[in-house]
C-alpha cells in the first residue's frame, strides 16, 4: 500500500511538471491578453528540438537550451500574427501545433532517417548533487534537474507577476489595453514579453518531456499536456501558484493512470484506464468553474494596422 | 427617411434581406469578394514558398519535392480520381470547422466527432439487415448523429457550467481515439486475420461508384457538395442561419436584438458535430469499408486550415478542400520518391492558418503599396 502511493507520488510529480511549467507560462501570456493554446505544438518542438541538441553535442544541456529557443521563436510567430495583425488567436496558436507536428514528423526522418521515434540520446533524468543528503537524499536526487527549475520558476513567476511595476503592467495590458496604453504602458512590448515567456517555457516543458524523463522523442508524446495546461489555467484562477496547483492534480490523474495498468489481471481495459486524464479533467473543470472570470481583455485583438485599437 | 436609407452600405440592405433572391451583387461588393479571394491566394503562395524554405533547410530540393507532389496530386486521371475521394471528408471537416466559426464557436473537436460518426456508421453499415434503398441513408444518418452525440457534451458544457469549448473538443478528440481503439480490438474486431479492424461492411450500405474502374471515383461526392449546398441555404437564408451568423458576428449586439446567443452556439456546435460525422462516414462508406483500430487522419485539423482559406464560405470551402485533398494525396507520392515524410502537408496546412491569420497585416502592406502609387502619380 505504501509502494503503491510513494508510485503515486513520485510520478505526479513527474507528470505533473511539464504541464505545471507550461500551466505558469500560458498563465502570464494569459494575463497579458493573448491565449496560447499552440503551447501543445511548442511543447512537441521543445521535445525534439531537445533530442537534436543533445544528440549532436552529447551534451543535454544543449539541447535544453535548444528546446528554449525555438520555443521562443514560434511563440514569436504567434506573437507577430495575434499581435501586430491582430489575427484570431485561438486559431493562430492551433497553426503552431500544425506546423510542430509537421516539423517534428519531417524532421525525424530528414535527420534521424527513422520513423516515429529518435535514436536515443544522453539525458538529464537525475540530480546527483543532492544524494548525499541523508535520508531523502536518493529520492531526490532521482528527479530531473528541470523538477527542481520548475519550482524556482514558481516563485520567480509568483513575484515578477504580483510584486513588481512590470507584472502589474503585463496584467493591466490583459484587462484593459487601452487604459494601460493611455497611461503610458506600451501594450504590444507587453504582450510579446508574455508571449516569449509561455514559449520559453513551453519549450522548457517540452525538454523536460524527452531528455529530462526519457531519453528519446516519439511522435504524439506530449499526448495533450500543452491542452491540459490550458485547463489547469482556468482551475487555478489565472494564477501561477493555482496553474501549478492545478497541473499536479491534472499529473495526479495520470499517474493514477499509470499505476492502474500497471496491476497485473486489472478488470479495466486499459484504454478506458488511459482516458482517465481527459475525462477527470474536464469533470473536474466542469465543477471548479463557477465563478472563474479570466482577465477582461484575453484573447481580444489590440492592434493598430487590424484596426482594433 | 429616404437619405438614411441610401446612406447605408450595400452589403447590410444584402444582410437585412435575406429572403430577396439573385439580387446582383453590387460592384463594391465584387470588389471586397476580389479582395478576400487575392488575400487567400497571397496566403497560399507564401506558405508554398516558406515551405520550400523549410524543406531546403532540411536538405531536400523543394522543387523536386513540388513536383512529386503535383504529379501524385493531379499529374494521371487516377491521381485526380484520388484527390477526389480524398476530397470528400474534407469538404465536410471544411464545412464543420466554417458551420462552428459562423456562430462563433471554434470546433477543434471535428477530428474526434468524425471518428465516432465514422465508427457509428460503419457499424450500422456491418450489423443492421435493411434492403439496399435505405441502409446506405441509415448509416449515413447514423454517422451524423454520432457526431452530434460527441459534440453534444461539450455544447452541453458549455450552455450549463460555461466550460469552454476549445478545452472540452480537445479532450473529447482523445477520448474519441481510446473509445474507438477499444471498441475496435476488444468489442467489434473482425474474426478472419490478424488486423485490428472491424469486419467489412455488407454491400448494400457501400457508397456505389460514380465512375467506375479503374478511376473509382465514389459517389460521397454528391453528398458532400450537395452538403455544401444545404449549409450554404442555410447559413445566408435562413432564419436560423441569419441569427447564427448574427451571434458569430457580434454577441452583445445579437443578445440585446433578442437573438438567443446561447442556444446558437450551442446549435452550431451539434451541426459542426453532425457535419464532421458524415464526412467520416463518407470516407469509410465510400472507399475503405471497414474501421480500422487507429483511424485518426487528421481531418480535423485539415478543416481548420480549409474553412480558414475559404474564409468560413461554404462555396470557398469546395475549392480549398479540393486544393488539401490534392496535397495529401500528393504526399505519398513525395513521401515514396523524395523521401519527406507526408506529414509536410501539415507544415504547410500551419503555415496557412499563419499566413490567413495576419491578413491584417497583408491587406496593410497592399494598401500602403497602394497610397505609394498614388503618390507618386
Amino acid at each position: 500500500m505504501l509502494s503503491a502511493l510513494s508510485y503515486i507520488v513520485l510520478a505526479t510529480i513527474r507528470l505533473g511538471t511539464p504541464i505545471a511549467i507550461t500551466a505558469m507560462g500560458a498563465t502570464i501570456s494569459e494575463r497579458t491578453g493573448i491565449l496560447n493554446i499552440g503551447l501543445e505544438g511548442i511543447m512537441s518542438m521543445g521535445a525534439f528540438l531537445a533530442v537534436l541538441g543533445s544528440y549532436w553535442t552529447g551534451n543535454p544541456w544543449f539541447g535544453v537550451l535548444l528546446a528554449v529557443l525555438v520555443g521562443v521563436v514560434i511563440s514569436a510567430v504567434h506573437g507577430f500574427v495575434s499581435i501586430v495583425c491582430g489575427g484570431a488567436q485561438g486559431v493562430s496558436s492551433q497553426a503552431l501545433v500544425l506546423l510542430a507536428t509537421g516539423f517534428c514528423s519531417v524532421g525525424l526522418q530528414a535527420i534521424f532517417g527513422q520513423k516515429g521515434m529518435s535514436p536515443t540520446v544522453n539525458t538529464i533524468a537525475t540530480t546527483e548533487f543532492l544524494r548525499p543528503i541523508p535520508l531523502v537524499g536518493n529520492i531526490l536526487a532521482d528527479f530531473s534537474p528541470i523538477v527542481y527549475i520548475a519550482l524556482i520558476l514558481l516563485f520567480v513567476c509568483n513575484f515578477v507577476l504580483f510584486k513588481t511595476p512590470l507584472g502589474l503592467r503585463m496584467c493591466a495590458c490583459g484587462e484593459h489595453p487601452r487604459a494601460a496604453e493611455t497611461a503610458g504602458i506600451n501594450v504590444g512590448a507587453m504582450r510579446f514579453l508574455g508571449v516569449l515567456i509561455s514559449g520559453f517555457l513551453g519549450g522548457l516543458a517540452g525538454a523536460f518531456l524527452s531528455v529530462g524523463q526519457m531519453n528519446l522523442f516519439q511522435e504524439g508524446m506530449v499526448a495533450g499536456r500543452g491542452y491540459l495546461a490550458m485547463g489547469a489555467i482556468i482551475m487555478g484562477r489565472w494564477t501561477p501558484t493555482g496553474a501549478f496547483a492545478a497541473a499536479m492534480c491534472f499529473g495526479l490523474f495520470d499517474a493514477v493512470q499509470l499505476y492502474i495498468q500497471i496491476i497485473p489481471n486489472s478488470p479495466i481495459p486499459h484504454e478506458f484506464v488511459q482516458m482517465i486524464p481527459y475525462v477527470a479533467s474536464i469533470i473536474v473543470l466542469a465543477l471548479t468553474i463557477k465563478g472563474a472570470t479570466g482577465p477582461a481583455a484575453s484573447g481580444q485583438p489590440y492592434s493598430k494596422i487590424s484596426g482594433t485599437r | 427617411m429616404k437619405q438614411s436609407t441610401a446612406e447605408r452600405p450595400p452589403s447590410v440592405t444584402a444582410k437585412e434581406r435575406p429572403t430577396k433572391k439573385f439580387k446582383k451583387p453590387s460592384s463594391e461588393k465584387l470588389r471586397a469578394m476580389g479582395l478576400e479571394c487575392s488575400i487567400s491566394l497571397i496566403a497560399f503562395a507564401l506558405s508554398i514558398i516558406t515551405g520550400g524554405i523549410i524543406l531546403a533547410i532540411l536538405g531536400v530540393n523543394p522543387l523536386t519535392a513540388y513536383a512529386s507532389l503535383f504529379k501524385g496530386a493531379l499529374g494521371t486521371p487516377s491521381a485526380i480520381a484520388g484527390t477526389i475521394n480524398r476530397m470528400i471528408p474534407i469538404i465536410l471537416a471544411g464545412l464543420a470547422i466554417a458551420v462552428g466559426r459562423k456562430g462563433s464557436v471554434f470546433n477543434i473537436g471535428v477530428e474526434g466527432q468524425l471518428i465516432i460518426g465514422a465508427l457509428l456508421g460503419c457499424l450500422a453499415g456491418i450489423y443492421l439487415k435493411l434492403p439496399a434503398i435505405i441502409h446506405l441513408p441509415v448509416c449515413l444518418l447514423c454517422g451524423m448523429l454520432g457526431g452530434m452525440a460527441w459534440a453534444f457534451i461539450p455544447a452541453w458544457l458549455r450552455l450549463k457550467k460555461n466550460v469552454g469549448v476549445v478545452f472540452t473538443t480537445i479532450m473529447f478528440n482523445y477520448i474519441a481515439k481510446f473509445l474507438l481503439t477499444y471498441l475496435v480490438i476488444s468489442v467489434f474486431v473482425t474474426s478472419g486475420g490478424q488486423l485490428s479492424a472491424t469486419e467489412k461492411m455488407q454491400d448494400t450500405a457501400r457508397l456505389p461508384a460514380l465512375i467506375g474502374r479503374p478511376y473509382n471515383i465514389n459517389s460521397g461526392i454528391l453528398i458532400a457538395v450537395l452538403a455544401v449546398i444545404v449549409v450554404y441555404i442555410f447559413i445566408n437564408k435562413t432564419k436560423w442561419g441569419y441569427e447564427m451568423r448574427a451571434t458569430g458576428i457580434n454577441k452583445n449586439a445579437s443578445g440585446s436584438a433578442g437573438i438567443n446567443v446561447d442556444r446558437n452556439m450551442f446549435l452550431a456546435l451539434l451541426i459542426s458535430g453532425a457535419l464532421a460525422g458524415l464526412g467520416g462516414c463518407l470516407e469509410i462508406h465510400g472507399s475503405v469499408f471497414r474501421m480500422f483500430a487507429d483511424y485518426s487522419p487528421g481531418y480535423g485539423p485539415t478543416g481548420i486550415a480549409v474553412a480558414l482559406l475559404a474564409k468560413s464560405n461554404p462555396i470557398a470551402v469546395l475549392l480549398t478542400a479540393f486544393l488539401f485533398g490534392a496535397m495529401r494525396n500528393g504526399a505519398a507520392l513525395m513521401q515514396m520518391s523524395t523521401g519527406v515524410s507526408s506529414e509536410f502537408v501539415s507544415i504547410v496546412q500551419g503555415l496557412i492558418i499563419i499566413f490567413v491569420c495576419s491578413e491584417n497585416f497583408i491587406r496593410y502592406l497592399m494598401k500602403k503599396a497602394q497610397k505609394r502609387g498614388v503618390a507618386h502619380a
